[in-house]
């Protein structure tokens, strides 16, 4: 027992742990661990609508069944809202225009079905969005830029 | 007999933590920083929201950013560089040139914007050969999932 009451100097208090020093791989652990943590903050939140950017007087390729063009112009009414025209229907809003491509989705294949959309220059970009957005969720992957 | 403490000293093969401690906030107070800088040579911009998209990451894409600003035209980016009006066409052609096939381009652009100021860079991209682009838009709370 006698050991156990003798002064003790840093060194000899280090030399008395036993097993593995831990503190060089939790360091590094740490490090990897708050690297994908940063990763995932950074990239997490952010997704990506694809938009094609279709050119005056492109065709579908040979072979291709005649598909099923809507024709999406967004302008901006007088109070600042944004006004739909779809084809023949016009002054629809942008809940309708949901409605009207969830029918056109249904009717013809959303694979079927090309979309082009229109903006007018004072509509909100966010809206321009919504569309794509819209496309996206009815599985309609055809979508163009005008 | 004066007995002496056992819990004086610390116990044999107890982990230190204390420089544990002081590495992980030297690096939470590192990546702190540097997300900001980040975040700031990116453009601060609030991204439209959207319930369904496509999460893959492109990391050899090039980032076109439009920041909206107050009482002026809105401020682009082209990968955290700002580019004069007028300037986004040659820098992009310069870009699709350097790998031409396989370069994609995204757009971040304020919501707010009207897209008088989106257009420039839509026109931009179709001048220069682009076939399609990505919007890049904010995962919205409770999205539906990922966009065929």
């Amino acid at each position: 027992m006698s050991h156990m009451w003798r002064k003790r100097n840093a060194q000899a208090l280090y030399e008395s742990h036993y097993g593995p020093n831990m503190t060089p791989m939790v360091d590094v652990v740490m490090v990897i661990l708050i690297f994908f943590m940063a990763s995932t903050a950074f990239l997490g939140p952010e997704w990506f609508l694809k938009t094609h950017l279709p050119t005056a007087g492109a065709k579908p390729p040979a072979g291709e069944p005649e598909p099923t063009r809507l024709h999406v112009s967004l302008s901006v009414g007088p109070e600042k809202q944004t006004i739909v025209a779809i084809g023949v229907l016009s002054g629809l809003t942008m809940e309708q225009l949901d409605a009207k491509m969830a029918e056109e989705a249904r009717r013809a294949k959303p694979e079927n079905v090309v979309v082009l959309v229109d903006p007018a220059p004072g509509v909100p970009y966010d809206d321009v969005v919504k569309v794509h957005e819209m496309c996206a969720r009815l599985g309609i992957v055809k979508v163009g830029l005008q | 007999m004066r007995i002496r403490p056992m819990h004086l000293h610390q116990p044999a093969g107890k982990i230190n933590v204390t420089p544990l401690i002081d590495v992980v906030m030297v690096l939470i107070i590192f990546y702190l920083i540097v997300g900001k800088m980040a975040a700031e040579r990116q453009g601060r911009v609030e991204l439209p929201s959207s319930g369904v998209g496509v999460s893959s990451q492109d990391h050899d894409a090039v980032i076109v950013t439009v920041v909206a600003r107050e009482g002026a035209g809105p401020r682009v980016l082209v990968d955290g560089h700002e580019v004069p009006e007028g300037g986004l066409e040659p820098v992009l052609k310069a870009r699709v040139s350097a790998a031409p096939g396989s370069s994609s381009v995204q757009v971040r652009a304020d919501r707010r914007l009207p897209y008088s100021d989106v257009a420039p860079v839509i026109k931009a991209c179709r001048d220069v050969g682009l076939t399609s682009l990505r919007l890049v838009t904010e995962r919205a709370p409770g999205a539906h999932g990922e966009a065929p």
